[in-house]
């Protein structure tokens, strides 16, 4: 199996640890989601897989068992950066052009490359705009397409995903999916549940390290619980008895009062007979990754 | 080499449509023989196209870091050397300008 490899790997910042301890290993043709808060350390990890940074500690290699191919050890990543590296004196079109001609693409195929993510990411129409006339969300597009344009083996997207519209956003996963069936790989970095549910995997990332590596759904059946949510107008006064009477941590979301159980059906009965006229409402609602996150994070 | 030269023509058409920049090549020549040199040019001719033509550069690598362009650039494979030379280049092109400007100057004043 063709994969990247980090082992043990770490990146310091003056006197604090980015990351630390990081051991994952990421298959060709995957998408990885890297998921976690803001400030969990996930430019740090993407930034070493592009080599934009090195190591502190421990070591990232490309290992490939595919026989008589090597070419995977000399793969090449491109890299869509959180803080778009785009001149902005060139036009959209020109800063591709720019990007694909650094990596060497082709220059029959070039031209139809660059019209290609251009379409793609909703930047037709401003194709002629410079890029420092953009809107954030067109300079997200642009980024992307930058990467894309590469024609890498590797791609990372760091965070900018969510910054897109929404039709953008999911034409963007629409090629993902396709290009990694075709052996591309894709590492996403993310704090949206939305985006991270698309990946095949994710390496959730806390403080720095690694809290969880799975899919989606394991991730969420790792909180091993579910929620009951209660609607009532009178929430401070029915947040404190629900805590008094339950023993748990109830917070409020969305207007509503929630709380974490293992027995949710028995709960909502006990809901329903002791607080009966306080509440408009009570049903169960299956855990997020958000929540599995909150969990993770001890926000809950 | 050849991505030396990719950089370098992108830097330059990136030059060319620099208001501030372009502003900037023009207004020091200009500047400086009205006020400091009064048309009496010199070594200090070519001392104070360097220092300017070096300044302005220093100046736009600042702004590509602030930007993130010069991020965006190494996240590529032109790498740091092909940066740094074609840089080198531009440098030396503005510099070459600022000579012609300085010695034009130079001159229509003597």
């Amino acid at each position: 199996m063709d994969s990247i490899v980090i082992d043990m790997a770490g990146r310091r910042l003056g006197l604090t640890w980015a990351l630390r301890d990081v051991t994952l290993e990421i298959a060709r043709g995957e998408i990885l989601g890297v998921f976690g808060r803001a400030g969990s350390g996930k430019t740090a990890l993407l930034r070493l897989i592009a080599g934009l940074d090195q190591p502190s500690a421990g070591c990232l290699f490309m290992q490939s068992s595919t026989v008589g191919d090597n070419s995977w050890l000399d793969a090449h990543v491109a890299i869509a950066l959180q803080k778009p590296g785009l001149a902005p004196e060139l036009t959209v079109s020109e800063n591709l052009r720019l990007t694909a001609s650094l990596w060497a693409t082709a220059r029959k195929g070039r031209t139809g490359r660059i019209a290609m993510f251009t379409e793609l990411m909703d930047l037709v129409d401003v194709k002629n705009r410079r890029a420092g006339q953009l809107s954030e969300g067109q300079r997200a597009a642009t980024e992307i397409a930058r990467a894309l344009v590469a024609r890498a083996d590797i791609t990372l997207i760091d965070g900018l995903v969510d910054r897109l519209d929404h039709p953008t956003r999911r034409r963007l996963w629409e090629y993902i999916k396709v290009s990694s069936r075709r052996g591309a790989t894709f590492i996403v970095g993310t704090s949206k549940c939305e985006d991270a549910e698309l990946c095949d995997r994710l390496a959730v990332l806390a403080s720095g390290k690694i809290a969880f590596v799975g899919t989606a759904d394991e991730l969420k059946s790792s909180a091993q619980s579910e929620y009951v949510v209660v609607e009532s107008l009178q929430n401070p006064l029915l947040k404190s008895n629900l805590q008094g009477r339950f023993g748990v941590s109830v917070s409020e979301r969305k207007g509503n009062l929630e709380f974490a159980t293992r027995s949710a059906d028995s709960n909502v009965a006990r809901v329903i007979s002791e607080f009966g006229s306080d509440v408009g409402a009570v049903y169960v609602r299956s855990v997020t990754l958000d929540d599995a996150l909150d969990i993770i994070e001890g926000d809950r | 080499m050849i991505r030396t030269f990719i950089v370098f023509h992108w830097e330059l058409r990136r030059l060319t449509r620099s208001l501030v920049a372009l502003g900037l090549i023009l207004a020091i020549p200009i500047a400086l023989s009205a006020v400091a040199f009064r048309g009496n040019f010199g070594g200090e001719l070519l001392v104070a196209s360097v220092i300017s033509g070096w300044a302005i550069l220093g100046l736009r690598s600042l702004a590509d870091k602030v930007t993130g362009f010069t991020e965006g650039l190494e996240s590529t494979p032109a790498g740091g050397t092909s940066i740094f030379a074609s840089k080198l280049l531009v440098g030396l092109i503005v510099t070459a300008v600022q000579i012609g400007l300085f010695a034009g100057i130079a001159r229509l004043l003597a």
